[in-house]
């Protein structure tokens, strides 16, 4: 199994494990719901360093990635993430991912650590295939990433490393020395990811203890990835294995608008995008919230008693304290408030189709305070 | 990690408790198993009046992460179920042996008792697990 640069440094810190991607990793420290709740109301870090890292650099980087990637990396300026998807020829997702651009020819991909191989497979032939002249470099196991997520997160990330926190606005990314520092998450909150590309257990170990003891004062919690889960189901993001996968593309799952129809170049999965962009989908992902008891991965969606859907991602929410979750059904039934059935093990839960988050948006998550609709 | 195992009581080998008051029998999920499961946020309780089979099906008990069944220690009719654990699940891990308690069964056949785990029993289970 792999480990992370910081396994050890868990273990001291009295985590329990759990086997996530390959990975031995933090399910929690001290409660899931503790954990979570320090996301939401105050400041949480977390080794996400299973991400996959793949550096791709030369002449041909950014136009590699223009061709696997449905958003526009061309157009993306140079300091900047971009959330984007691979499909396949049919339009599936093969993985989901963020691209750091520092500039056009160098650039990191984080990919899902499930598909970091497939991932790397996937850029490796189109990079033979396509004649594209660029390095493609899985820096994974040797590099840290950390996550620091919450409403109080800025005022961490500048304690520990100056006022470069402050200027680098969300989906920017900025460097001090050899630390990249990227404002992106999977929460729902505001937050940091860091990044060191050259690191050694030693030095994550000294760097990662540092900035929980900087954060201490503003209640900065280590948090493992049962509340990375919960907070990513409450806010409605997909994950990959869960919500998307080879047979489901980006407007089903709905994230399209990631997808640039538009950009200048052709792009892998084009044909079908651009039908579904016309014509619509029959399959769409939903949230719902159940009114007692706690859907689950594979549990039956039911309306009118017949089977609709099956959940993709459920669990009990520690801040609504009620079940919630995700799941495929037909767009007739995607309506908000429309009452489903969740089937579970002999028994049937009642649930509201609700669109994600699952939060009040004025309240929780990184709008906060700031009155603006979703977009 | 250690586990509190009270000498009052009976065990079965899927980690609910007996406990017998006046030939109605108390059952409940044992210290191990709440801290197996960590946070409980979710109970589902059988209704009152049912008659349960020994190893039968009679409730759930979820964490954030895990869903575990809960099965009767005994045969017999369930006369009273703790409704309180459906508004505090967090009972079950503050409390597995007393508040925590999940229903009483009118036994309806004592001998099923001999076939359930003594004390010393239950506890060499627990050291065999490690």
């Amino acid at each position: 199994m792999y480990k992370t640069l910081l396994h050890d440094w868990h273990a001291v810190k009295g985590a329990t494990f759990t086997e996530f991607a390959g990975f031995h990793m933090p399910l929690f420290y001290e409660g899931i719901s503790r954990e979570h709740m320090a996301v939401r109301e105050n400041v949480g870090l977390f080794d996400v360093s299973h991400m996959g890292r793949i550096l791709v650099q030369g002449k041909d980087a950014v136009h590699m990635l223009d061709f696997l990637t449905v958003n526009d990396p061309v157009k993306l300026k140079n300091g900047r993430v971009q959330y984007t998807c691979m499909c396949n020829e049919k339009g599936g997702i093969i993985d989901d991912m963020t691209l750091y651009k520092f500039s056009e020819e160098f650039l990191l991909v984080v990919c899902n650590a499930a598909n970091r191989e497939k991932v790397l497979k996937h850029m490796l032939t189109h990079k033979e295939g396509g004649g594209f002249s660029c390095t493609v470099e899985d820096v994974t196991l040797r590099s840290l990433m950390l996550a620091v997520q919450g409403p109080e997160s800025p005022k961490v990330v500048e304690d520990f490393i100056g006022s470069e926190a402050a200027a680098t606005k969300r989906w920017r990314i900025s460097q001090v020395n050899d630390l990249i520092l990227s404002r992106t998450g999977y929460t729902g909150e505001d937050g940091f990811e860091l990044v060191l590309l050259n690191a050694d257990e030693k030095r994550a170990t000294k760097l990662t203890e540092e900035l929980l003891s900087s954060g201490a004062k503003y209640g900065l919690q280590l948090c493992g990835l049962g509340a990375r889960d919960t907070l990513r189901i409450e806010a409605g993001l997909p994950l990959y294995g869960n919500e998307l996968n080879e047979d489901i593309t980006p407007y089903e799952a709905r994230i399209d608008f990631i997808v640039k129809l538009n950009k200048g170049t052709d792009f892998l999965g084009k044909g079908i995008l651009a039908e579904q962009a016309s014509k619509g989908v029959s399959r769409i992902r939903i949230g719902f919230v159940a009114e007692r008891g706690i859907p689950r991965k594979g549990y039956a969606i039911e309306v009118n008693g017949n089977e609709v859907g099956h959940v993709t991602s459920g669990t009990f929410s520690p801040l609504l304290k009620k079940g919630i979750g995700m799941g495929y059904v037909h767009k007739e039934y995607d309506v908000e408030g429309l009452e489903i059935y969740i089937k579970a093990r002999g028994r049937k839960m009642i649930a509201r189709v609700k669109m994600w988050p699952f939060y009040d948006p004025a309240k929780y998550g990184f709008r906060r305070g700031r009155g603006e609709l979703r977009s | 990690m250690s586990y509190e195992v009270r000498e009052d009581r009976y065990y079965t080998k899927t980690h609910e408790w007996l406990l017998l008051e006046n030939g109605v029998g108390v059952v409940g999920i044992t210290d191990y198993a709440q801290k197996s499961l960590h946070e409980i946020v979710f109970v589902e309780l059988p209704e009152e009046g049912k008659e349960v089979k020994m190893g039968e099906r009679i409730g759930t008990v979820e964490s954030i992460k895990a869903v575990s069944d809960v099965y009767s220690p005994i045969s017999g009719k369930i006369v009273e179920v703790n409704k309180e654990l459906e508004e505090k699940p967090e009972l079950l891990n503050s409390s597995p042996y007393d508040q925590g308690w999940m229903v009483k069964i009118e036994v309806a056949n004592k001998e099923e008792i001999s076939k359930l785990l003594k004390p010393e029993e239950y506890k060499k289970l627990l050291q065999e697990k490690g």
